[in-house]
């Protein structure tokens, strides 16, 4: 009984070490040549992390990624709603991590590498296509850069790990579609900055349609630590929005405005046309509202500047934790430190 | 699919509505739906949250969510792993 499985993901791998760990045969095809750690933050809460745990990672999972205490709720202007403790922190036997996706991914690769060998990988194979047989089921496997067919494999179970935009997923539920966007679009970066609300604490601020948030995903000897960040806008409707992945470059200009003072925008868009840092994929229509913005004072759709997390040592600057983000970030934003996507679901199966 | 239909069909149905409505949360109101309850009481902000919302009203709030994630602590530390070796 071999378990067939498309997908070196984060899921696809971790089947992999529960397969191994019970001693079931399995095959994970990849269709990538190379595994690279790419994405940013997650949090991976203790239901998740007591089934690594259970795979012997917990020591790998303290290397990589923070175990969270806190999660803290702020209004627009900075109002502290609600916090409350996280993981371990908060009664569960197991913790709660905020961790870099690429990080797990390739803790979670080694792991699976030192336990099973390289054999239970093939890289460079995506899969196309299955079909159940007699005995089983066969899947069609192709190099995805080439076209070129690899032949098939067979096994008595296939799972599709393949991702948001599963092709296998689709071949079984032809009628279900693509991916669900949920209206939110999402600007991720990571930026090294100053501890802030004692240094394990994921922050929140804002509304659904206009939020922002932070966490630290590693920590630095010198008071610092990598904080990873996200600034969620809700889209128009008619907003053509592109497939879910971690790899898309974002723009500054598309969404930094709608998170800063007026003062601040006025300024920005005095120094610099917009239109220079729009790239080809982002919609214009964004920088637009910038302009008005700069004019007509500092609310954008009924927000306020947001002082919101202002907080802690960071008080004491005069600084906001945002600002440090973009400022960081700025520096960076050439170098891959700056992704969009999509945040998207898939349809609810009846 | 494969040999194990029976099973992962089986699977699908226990886990299947759980699932949904998890998704259906995270990807909803969810834990976002205090800060948008704030955000519509109180636009210009606030001087103390319990002019906003009492305390009951932000621990329900709060344990709404959680209970659906599966996250309840009580809940979670009671039954055993998913995959274990030993069981």
């Amino acid at each position: 009984m071999t378990v067939l499985i498309a997908g070196a993901g984060i899921g696809g791998l971790t089947l992999g070490l529960s397969l191994h760990q019970l001693g079931i045969p399995f095959k994970i095809f990849e269709a990538v040549r190379e595994i690279r750690p790419l994405g940013v933050g997650i949090n991976v809460q203790p239901h998740a992390i007591r089934e690594l745990f259970e795979l012997g990672l917990e020591g790998e999972l303290d290397k990589v990624g923070l175990r969270t205490k806190q999660v803290a709720y702020f209004s627009a202007q900075g109002g502290e709603i609600w916090r409350e403790a996280r993981g371990e922190f908060a009664g569960y036997h197991w913790p709660q991590y905020s961790i870099h996706r690429g990080g797990m991914q390739m803790l979670l690769y080694r792991a699976l590498m030192e336990r099973a060998g390289p054999d239970v990988i093939q890289m460079g194979a995506a899969v196309t296509g299955s079909v159940d047989t007699a005995t089983g089921v066969e899947i069609t496997l192709a190099d995805r850069s080439t076209g070129e067919t690899l032949g098939c494999a067979a096994g008595s179970v296939f799972v599709a790990a393949d991702g948001i935009n599963s092709a296998a997923r689709q071949a079984l539920y032809p009628d279900e579609g693509a991916a669900h966007w949920g209206g939110i679009m999402m600007w991720r970066g990571v930026t090294r900055g100053p501890s802030f609300l004692g240094g394990r604490t994921m922050a929140m601020a804002g509304k659904r349609d206009c939020k922002f948030v932070c966490y630290p995903i590693e920590e630095f000897n010198d008071g610092t630590c990598l904080i990873n960040w996200i600034a969620d806008r809700a889209m128009a409707e008619d907003y053509v929005w592109r497939e879910q992945d971690w790899t898309v470059k974002g723009a500054w200009m598309t969404f930094w405005a709608f998170f800063l003072t007026g003062r601040l925008i006025g300024s920005m868009c005095l120094r610099s046309s917009p239109r220079r840092r729009v790239s080809g994929n982002i919609r214009w229509s964004t920088a637009t509202h910038c302009r008005a913005g700069a004019t007509g004072g500092c609310r954008f759709w009924g927000m306020r500047p947001m002082r919101c997390i202002r907080l802690d040592q960071m008080a004491r600057r005069r600084r906001s934790l945002m600002r440090v983000c973009w400022r960081g970030s700025c520096a960076t934003w050439g170098r891959a430190s700056l992704h969009w996507s999509a945040m998207t679901r898939y349809g609810v199966r009846q | 699919m494969g040999q194990g239909v029976a099973a992962l069909e089986r699977y699908d149905e226990i886990r299947r509505e759980t699932v949904n409505a998890l998704v259906l949360a995270n990807r909803g109101a969810g834990p976002d739906k205090v800060l948008d309850i704030v955000a519509e009481r109180a636009p210009e902000g606030f001087e103390s949250i319990s002019d906003v919302m009492s305390q009951v009203e932000l621990e329900e709030a709060a344990g709404a969510y959680k209970k659906l994630a599966g996250m309840d602590i009580e809940a979670l530390n009671a039954r055993g792993p998913l995959v274990s070796v030993s069981s």
